[in-house]
């Protein structure tokens, strides 16, 4: 069963010139990774998938319970750990949340109540990363999930992000990640 | 996928402004500044209204007792009935009505009624109330004209009748039992919380009572002249001026040394006398447009520093799948905080500050 599904993509002509994309999907607990060199138009399409931005198409099917783990992490920069996680979570996902970041060394009331500004930009990534994953979504949508981490960290998140989500699509410029996944896609060869 | 109102908009309003602590201390003290300028302006203005008469506007002097003008300003500055102890010969009136160009208009306190005062003048009245109807100055002996507080407030209408009972002065009490009728005149201010009648009248009235007989001159008195010093419709005519105002300063000196009151410019003593009573027009100007002025800035760099803020905010909750309103809400109750604290701010600065 396809959590994403859409035919005729065509991206704007500024991305993508009289070019469009036939047919794309991503089947339930899928895991799909996107590859592509930078400025190709694989955060735009994501996004647009997302709902973030326009493209026109003949048909479109997704789920609703959809999240997005955004390259610049999508954190307000002054807001503690804790706020910037209340912003999208409550509850047992929050709870779980907790849990998670306690596991990586995250969990003190005062580092939790730390301007989030204050944490290197791995360890925001990874902020980033669990929030969404415990949002419990559907399809995770994920641009560059581990552009800030180095190498062994970025292979350790990008397992846990594939461990731990349902159904995911990430693009991503590194091609070692792609043992992860159980499909690639390389960008360009999606256009006709 | 967020929780649908994962957190309040007035819960996240609030972390915005404490998390943001530079930019809301300044907004805050800004606009805390900006209602202490605002609270200085209305206290301004406040001071400004309590003087029903913009005195500087008439070209007025006052012929008073002497050593009473300041009292009698004061009092008139204030909207209130001059409280007239003492008293100018009538004669002095007469005298000064000889010459032609002066244009003297005399004023007698005779009696309060109610929260008003009945004061005796003549047919020249219509030279300080100007948007007098001539017409209704036709008084007879038995008819008063009323301000229109005081005929609002007594619900009376041209051609009732009213009975005179009033106290007399702060030192004799009896009561005038007399029935007038009644001209009612729209609002003019000063003259809103008077009874206007004529000389005859007052006459009568004074007969009544036995405390003019404590005064030297008995019943021929006035409580103040007024003299209008410059006719509205003059030439600029720059020997006329040369002459009046030498006519003035001999009659201010003849008064003055001669008689027993006192001459009284408006024009050229007024700034004085305001800063007798530590009102300081000029100064005050200054002071609020100063604060007005730099409040004002303030407000512009407190709005402009939130504005790259607020679109951070603003695009990250687009991107969490906030709706554009919940963002308005956020803002419409960081604003309240703002507004309640900035005002808060600016009520404790003007109270501890505030007579500058």
């Amino acid at each position: 069963m396809a959590t994403l599904k859409v035919k005729n993509a065509k991206l704007p002509q500024f991305i993508r010139k009289n070019k469009e994309i036939k047919y794309f999907e991503v089947i339930q607990d899928e895991k799909v990774l996107m590859l592509g060199p930078s400025g190709c138009g694989k955060t735009y399409f994501l996004e647009a998938l997302f709902g973030l931005r326009t493209f026109t198409y003949d048909e479109l099917e997704i789920e609703k319970n959809t999240d997005f783990i955004f390259q610049d992490l999508n954190l307000i920069e002054e807001l503690s750990l804790f706020e910037n996680l209340t912003l999208q979570l409550k509850g047992e996902n929050l709870d779980w949340a907790l849990l998670k970041l306690k596991s990586e060394n995250f969990y003190s009331y005062t580092r939790l109540n730390q301007p989030i500004k204050l944490f290197s930009k791995g360890e925001q990534q990874r902020v980033s990363v669990i929030r969404s994953l415990a949002g419990k979504a559907d399809l995770i949508f994920a641009d560059e999930p581990t552009s800030h981490l180095d190498h062994d960290n970025a292979h350790r998140m990008m397992k846990y992000l594939t461990q731990e989500s349902s159904t995911l699509l990430a693009v991503c410029h590194d091609l070692s990640m792609k043992d992860f996944f159980d499909k690639v896609y390389y960008f360009e060869e999606l256009f006709q | 996928m967020i929780e649908k109102e994962s957190i309040s908009g007035f819960k996240l309003a609030f972390l915005i402004l404490r998390r943001f602590f530079l930019y809301s201390s300044i907004s805050i003290i800004s606009l805390g500044y900006f209602f202490f300028s605002m609270g200085l302006l209305v206290g301004y203005l406040e001071e400004i209204s309590e003087s029903t008469v913009n005195f500087k506007k008439y070209p007025f002097a006052f012929i008073t007792p002497k050593v009473k003008a300041a009292s009698i300003i004061n009092t008139l500055f204030k909207g209130e009935r001059p409280d007239v102890s003492e008293f100018i010969p009538k004669n002095l009136y007469v005298s000064l009505k000889v010459n032609p160009e002066r244009s003297l208009i005399p004023l007698l306190y005779i009696a309060t009624y109610k929260s008003g005062s009945v004061v005796a003048t003549d047919e020249n009245i219509d030279l300080v109330i100007p948007d007098l109807n001539k017409e209704l100055m036709s008084l007879n002996n038995n008819e008063v004209i009323v301000g229109e507080k005081i005929a609002q407030r007594l619900r009376l209408k041209a051609g009732d009748e009213i009975e005179i009972a009033s106290s007399l002065s702060d030192y004799v009490k009896q009561d005038i039992n007399m029935k007038v009728k009644v001209k009612v005149i729209k609002p003019l201010s000063l003259w809103d919380e008077q009874i206007l009648c004529n000389f005859k009248l007052s006459d009568f009235l004074l007969d009544q009572v036995s405390f003019v007989d404590a005064q030297i001159w008995k019943k021929e008195i006035l409580s103040f002249v007024i003299a209008v010093t410059k006719n509205n419709n003059e030439t600029q005519d720059s020997s006329k001026n040369k002459s009046k105002n030498k006519n003035k300063s001999e009659l201010e000196t003849i008064i003055n040394k001669r008689t027993v009151a006192q001459y009284f410019d408006l024009n050229e003593q007024v700034d004085d006398y305001l800063k007798t009573l530590g009102i300081d027009q000029d100064k005050n100007r200054k002071i609020i447009l100063v604060t007005m002025f730099s409040s004002v800035i303030m407000l512009g760099v407190f709005f402009y520093m939130w504005i790259p803020i607020l679109s951070r905010v603003q695009y990250t909750l687009k991107r969490l799948r906030y709706s554009k309103t919940y963002f308005y809400k956020v803002m419409i109750f960081l604003t309240l905080y703002i507004l309640i604290f900035g005002s808060s701010l600016g009520f404790i600065i003007k109270m501890a500050f505030g007579e500058l």
